[in-house]
């Protein structure tokens, strides 16, 4: 399952490329800017803001805004501003790569290729490793975003078609990490640096987050990259894009603002 | 200036605007998005999808999509499938558009005897809302006398793919190269696409693609949204903000409201 695709990143690897966002991730960071990526199944997301109250959700709702909701994605289907949004979507390799191949001549300019993030797309082995394939039969660079905590057994699954590792060090400090992240950095930093051994290039991002892994830990993440040097480190500012979606996803009473309000009229 | 720059008017002693040179006298399109739009529209959702039928379409335009009408503008807002997505409906029928345009102007002539040829800026970006006024309602969800898109351009949210996908949908659109005049693609980039020197160097990149792939012409504004609208709010602060309108720039703040709204709605190609 896939919640994304965005065509035209300039921030996912060498050149222009298209990335590909898996749905489901065994990570919670405080600071996720894609919320709707960490669970696994379809989820309904409403923005209030966009909302115009025209009412049509209410109309075309299956259990008629009586919870629960069966996530039966009429609302979302009818919503003509947008406001109403179901995220997670089955979809094949083929229809994964109608989407991926038509840029090809960008990405062959460029030296850019597909990247595949989301979420944790490593927690989808059979479809990461088909569309990997897939990339390589269709001449394509391949790069792999991911947080690291799986088995070293999937690493070794995708390293013959992975061209290239975006990889995420959040903190060293195992105590900070599990308060950041929910998970302990062990598994991350031991997969980090068995990848490093087998020649792997590796792009290492490190989010700074005022308050949480910036200062003292900070250093302690330099330190270590110095001594485990990637080919690139980028640091990355925090920003707030994801407060909407999370508010989106926790929206679970549409009822009260559809039926109370009046249909807006032009 | 022209007659100096161009074949054959030197040699027969005869300026480009009596006739000498080879070519250069053909006709402008208006309207030229908006066509292939509705002509993408009236395929996917009457022919393809069987979304509704003609008659109800005809019916929906005659009344401005007002009432219940609205529910199937929204639909194609939301679903249609637009120029400028490198989609194989819209790009087939952009195609189709300009290679019966060609297959008409082949054997015609102009008042110079010449081959006719033609180009999509048709004026300045005034006669693209004059024009529009004067239009009725359109498949494509446009109202009666809204403006119609500059020359081959797309925008109000119907390129959703980025700016690879519009690059190839206009480099695409004329196999027949019967727009071979004036021709002008609109194009905001975000400042996020040129913040650093390896983002400037991929939005290079891209434009050389463009090109490569067989585009003829892009106009690029690099002025970010925020910018624009804070310029509105505050015109005093803003008298040196220069923007492309069309073929020209101009101080944004001396233009019209309604200019400066189209100009804060052109594409936006956002990055994650």
């Amino acid at each position: 399952m896939i919640f994304d695709i965005i065509r035209n990143s300039f921030v996912d690897g060498p050149g222009i490329r298209t990335t590909v966002f898996f749905k489901g991730c065994n990570l919670r960071c405080v600071w996720c800017h894609n919320p709707e990526g960490q669970a696994f199944g379809r989820q309904r997301m409403f923005f209030k803001s966009k909302c115009q109250r025209c009412g049509k959700c209410t109309a075309a709702c299956q259990t008629r805004m009586e919870e629960p909701c069966v996530l039966c994605g009429r609302c979302a289907a009818v919503c003509p501003h947008d406001a109403c949004k179901i995220s997670g979507i089955e979809a094949t390799v083929d229809e994964i790569f109608a989407e991926v191949l038509p840029d090809k001549p960008f990405y062959d300019a460029s030296g850019g290729g597909v990247t595949f993030s989301g979420g944790e797309c490593m927690l989808q082995p059979d479809l990461l490793r088909d569309c990997l394939v897939r990339s390589k039969a269709e001449g394509l660079h391949t790069a792999v975003d991911t947080a690291g905590a799986v088995p070293w057994e999937a690493f070794e699954a995708v390293l013959p078609y992975t061209d290239l590792f975006l990889y995420d060090i959040k903190a060293i400090d195992p105590v900070l990490h599990k308060e950041c992240t929910g998970v302990k950095n062990e598994r991350i930093l031991s997969n980090y640096a068995r990848l490093l051994e087998n020649g792997a290039r590796i792009w290492v991002r490190v989010p700074v987050i005022p308050g949480r892994n910036d200062g003292a830990e900070q250093e302690r993440i330099r330190a270590y990259l110095a001594a485990h040097a990637p080919e690139r480190i980028d640091y990355l500012p925090e920003h707030r894009l994801g407060e909407g979606k999370r508010d989106a996803l926790a929206e679970a009473v549409i009822p009260a603002l559809m039926t109370s309000s009046p249909k807006f009229n032009r | 200036m022209s007659s100096l720059m161009l074949d054959g008017c030197i040699e027969n002693g005869v300026s480009v605007t009596q006739g000498g040179s080879v070519a250069i006298a053909g006709t402008n399109t208006m309207g030229l998005v908006t066509v292939i739009d509705s002509l993408s529209i009236i395929k996917q959702f009457v022919y393809e999808e069987r979304r509704c039928t003609f008659q109800r379409l005809i019916d929906a335009l005659k009344a401005n999509w007002a009432g219940e009408h609205e529910n199937l503008r929204a639909e194609i807002l939301k679903e249609g499938r637009f120029f400028g997505n490198n989609d194989p409906l819209s790009n087939g029928v952009a195609q189709r558009f300009t290679t019966t345009l060609w297959e008409y102007f082949r054997d015609k002539r102009n008042c110079f005897g010449k081959r006719f040829l033609l180009g999509n800026l048709a004026g300045y970006h005034e006669h693209y809302v004059w024009f529009g006024n004067s239009t009725a309602a359109t498949p494509d969800g446009r109202h009666a006398g809204d403006a119609f898109m500059v020359g081959v351009s797309q925008g109000l949210g119907k390129d959703r793919k980025g700016l690879p996908a519009l690059f190839s949908s206009v480099a695409a659109f004329d196999p027949k190269r019967i727009y071979t005049g004036p021709s002008v693609t609109n194009v905001n980039l975000d400042e996020a696409l040129l913040k650093d020197e390896e983002s400037l160097e991929k939005t290079c990149r891209m434009v050389e693609t463009y090109f490569k792939l067989g585009g003829i012409h892009v106009q690029l504004n690099c002025v970010s949204r925020e910018q624009l609208l804070e310029a509105q709010r505050n015109p005093g602060d803003y008298k040196s903000l220069r923007v492309r309108v069309s073929g020209y720039s101009d101080y944004f703040v001396s233009l019209t409201g309604g200019q400066q709204g189209e100009i804060i709605d052109r594409t936006r190609q956002r990055l994650k």
